[in-house]
């Protein structure tokens, strides 16, 4: 029982991760249905700029005094999610608003356009080899504090769930209750109509590009902190999870993405423990199918936009 | 767009990736390999260059991502002791060609690899072909140079598969599948993975460990080695815990290793043995291991001796075994020693990387070919390089066997301390499983 709950914990925390890049996904394909392959190259240029910004210019360790610690990932996370928000944007405008009205394969090429260049930017920059910090957080057992010591959970997983909770908590607040999020889910639903109701639709969509970008950065930020290692080509490895996330829970539907990733995290968790590692995508990309041949719309449907 | 269909078939192409690309059991091994030609194969008739003037040699090799580290110096080697050299009335023209690709992460790629051996088949007036790095590459050039009568001569394949057989490590039909016209053009200067896993499992018994967990990354290289080690370990005494009782793969593009960590960790072994070349998701691998068993043995193969590797896995790489199939640069004698000093010396005191003397080697053994035709004809440079026999390298004496393979030579056992690079620990004679 041990072993099953141990690996829950690890196939929650790859879950949350997956989780804030397949909102990026999600929310994208929900306003303006452009399947965004950039968006996990972009997830990928952010934890190298965490990478940078640790490793580099803080020089951060596991001997740094832990309030200098906290007040500098604090602040790598908000760099890196406003450089990350920034460049969203400017994908945005340069390589997809110019092709709105345009056939539906021309910006689904160019996003296949950027996710190239932004790989080929980061090998240049940064080389084709891993790149790697040590684990700046202490390697104690949280739970050993109350006496448990068959199952782990480390100060890293909980990291994760300290960042990526909140900020779907406010996602989510901010899409229902706000008035930017109400011209979201109008422009979403028709952007013809929400147009001519007053809402300015090229900001809107701009706008939803910035806070996937954002949490594309924060994402990035999680995951150099958690996976400790970073490579130009990771944002395809994630990106295929994140993305099969989005559409196993509703593609366009945000609950639906963090419900898809929580699922994937899992699935892949125990297979790797109980199956076979070597096939784990198999069984990811069954399950998908079995879900989809059932469910078509996800397993908690379209909600954002009604019409993949 | 109608993403039930985009995403079924997307599941229908990584189910049918995934089918190709697992492990295939090992099976009962072909009978051994052929000898070394004699008679002139119908292969090998008329194959004579065009050029009154020139004699050209290709190279095949990873150009791209983290291989460079290894083959930037394996084509100064082969520049070194060939370009431009003359054989009689002919001029030596070396061409290097990159069999990798950045739609495969800079690692070879099969399709390119193909090209490149087609390419020097085509030109009459290619003499020899040096390469490739990777056995997996290997397998689909050695045909293609098969027909063509195009001798290869390797710096760095070790899958045994290529030129014998190892029962339990090869594949049925091999290595005769790669021969398709019944002679041997295929010659290697370093040792093969049986003998490197047979040294890596004497090792972790001589380290006092009993208990092994093996890994793969599922590709030639890394299945052949880790598989050796595993038989090798349980013909040491030791118990191999991972799948059936020989190495378990692991997928190099997955984002997370921790389940697969524990997994290992409730096995409860002492050493985990990984086969895998750096590229591989290395970094990640060694991490999560580490992470999950922070004082359990690792020990790998020369697919991840090179700095790249340890850049990738930082600390979580301190305390791993390394073997080298062959006599590490550090660990030569006579002529060696002098080429790895004037080599430091020559290079602002950076150690050539492991497999570089082998490639100043191999290309002195289709020097020597060349030497012994005197002529720009295939056969007779084919058949000049399969009967090296105690030629002088930097590697130390060549000769080759019938299957094309070095005879003698050693494997070396390194341990990364706190540093790149790691330490010398043993040298192991080269011993079959």
């Amino acid at each position: 029982m041990d072993q099953v709950i141990q690996t829950f914990i690890i196939g929650l925390s790859n879950g949350l991760i997956f989780a804030l890049v397949a909102l990026g996904y999600t929310l994208v394909y929900g306003i303006i249905e452009l399947i965004n392959f950039a968006h996990g190259d972009l997830f990928m240029i952010s934890s190298m700029i965490a990478l940078f910004l640790i490793a580099t210019v803080f020089r951060l360790s596991a001997a740094t005094p832990v309030l200098e610690l906290v007040g500098v990932i604090l602040l790598v996370i908000a760099v890196t999610m406003i450089v990350s928000a920034a460049i969203n944007v400017a994908i945005e405008r340069i390589a997809y608003r110019p092709l709105r009205h345009a056939p539906k394969l021309a910006p689904l090429i160019s996003a296949i356009g950027v996710s190239f260049v932004l790989q080929n930017i980061a090998n240049l920059i940064a080389g084709p080899a891993n790149k790697s910090i040590d684990n700046l957080f202490p390697t104690t057992n949280l739970l050993s504090a109350f006496g448990i010591t068959t199952i782990a959970v480390t100060f890293q997983q909980a990291f994760v769930a300290m960042v990526t909770i909140p900020l779907l908590i406010a996602l989510t607040w901010f899409v229902d209750k706000t008035r930017q999020g109400r011209a979201m889910r109008a422009t979403a639903q028709d952007p013809d109509t929400a147009g001519l109701m007053g809402v300015d639709v090229n900001r809107t969509i701009a706008l939803t590009f910035l806070i996937g970008g954002a949490l594309a950065g924060a994402a990035g930020v999680v995951q150099i902190l958690y996976n400790n290692v970073t490579v130009y080509n990771l944002g395809f490895r994630f990106g295929l999870n994140a993305f099969t996330s989005a559409v196993l829970g509703g593609i366009g539907n945000l609950s639906g993405a963090v419900v898809g990733a929580l699922v994937l995290g899992q699935i892949n968790a125990f297979s790797d423990r109980f199956l076979s590692a070597n096939w784990t995508n198999a069984i990811v990309f069954a399950v998908l199918i079995a879900v989809l041949v059932f469910k078509p719309t996800g397993l908690l449907g379209q909600q954002l936009a009604d019409r993949a | 767009m109608n993403f039930r269909k985009l995403s079924a078939l997307a599941g229908v192409t990584v189910l049918l990736f995934g089918a190709c690309t697992s492990n295939t059991p090992a099976g009962s091994a072909a009978p051994g390999g052929s000898s070394g030609a004699v008679t002139q194969p119908d292969a090998c008739k008329s194959k004579v260059g065009t050029s009154t003037s020139e004699i050209h040699i290709y190279s095949s090799l990873p150009r791209q991502g983290t291989n460079t580290e290894q083959t930037n110096t394996l084509v100064e080697q082969i520049k070194v002791v060939l370009d431009g050299k003359k054989i009689g009335n002919w001029t030596i023209k070396y061409f290097d060609l990159d069999d990798s690709s950045a739609a495969n992460n800079g690692d070879w790629d099969g399709t390119v690899e193909q090209g490149n051996a087609n390419k020097a088949a085509n030109d009459p007036d290619a003499m020899a072909y040096i390469g490739t790095y990777n056995s997996g590459a290997a397998k689909l050039a050695i045909p293609i140079l098969n027909a063509a009568c195009l001798v290869m001569v390797t710096p760095a394949n070790t899958y045994p598969g290529l030129t014998k057989v190892v029962n339990g490590v090869t594949k049925p039909g091999e290595p005769e599948t790669y021969y398709p016209k019944g002679y041997r053009n295929y010659a290697r200067v370093v040792g093969t993975d049986d003998a490197q896993g047979a040294a890596g499992a004497e090792w972790a018994k001589t380290l006092g460990k009993t208990k092994a967990y093996v890994l793969d990354d599922s590709q030639v290289y890394g299945q052949g080695l880790a598989r050796s080690f595993a038989l090798g370990f349980v013909k040491v005494g030791g118990t191999v815990l991972s799948a059936n009782g020989t190495s378990e793969s692991f997928d190099a593009k997955a984002t997370d290793y921790g389940a697969l960590a524990q997994k290992i960790k409730a096995a409860g072994p002492d050493i985990i043995y990984i086969g895998s070349i750096t590229g591989q998701n290395t970094g990640k691998l060694w991490k999560d291991i580490r992470s999950a068993m922070p004082e359990v043995t690792i020990m790998a193969g020369d697919g991840v001796y090179e700095k790249s590797w340890y850049e990738g896995v930082g600390s979580a790489g301190n305390g791993t075994y390394l073997t080298f199939g062959a006599i590490g640069p550090d660990q030569l004698t006579g002529d060696g020693k002098t080429w790895y000093e004037k080599y430091k010396a020559d290079h602002g005191g950076t150690s050539p990387a492991v497999y570089t003397a082998y490639g100043n080697a191999a290309a002195t053994v289709v020097w020597d070919a060349l030497n012994k035709a005197a002529k720009n004809d295939r056969w007779e440079v084919l058949k000049n390089v399969m009967a090296t026999k105690d030629l002088a390298t930097v590697a130390g004496p060549i000769t080759l066997d019938a299957n094309g393979d070095v005879t003698g030579g050693g494997i070396t056992g390194y341990q990364v301390e706190t540093s790149w690079p790691p330490a010398f620990k043993e040298l192991f004679a080269s011993k079959g499983l």
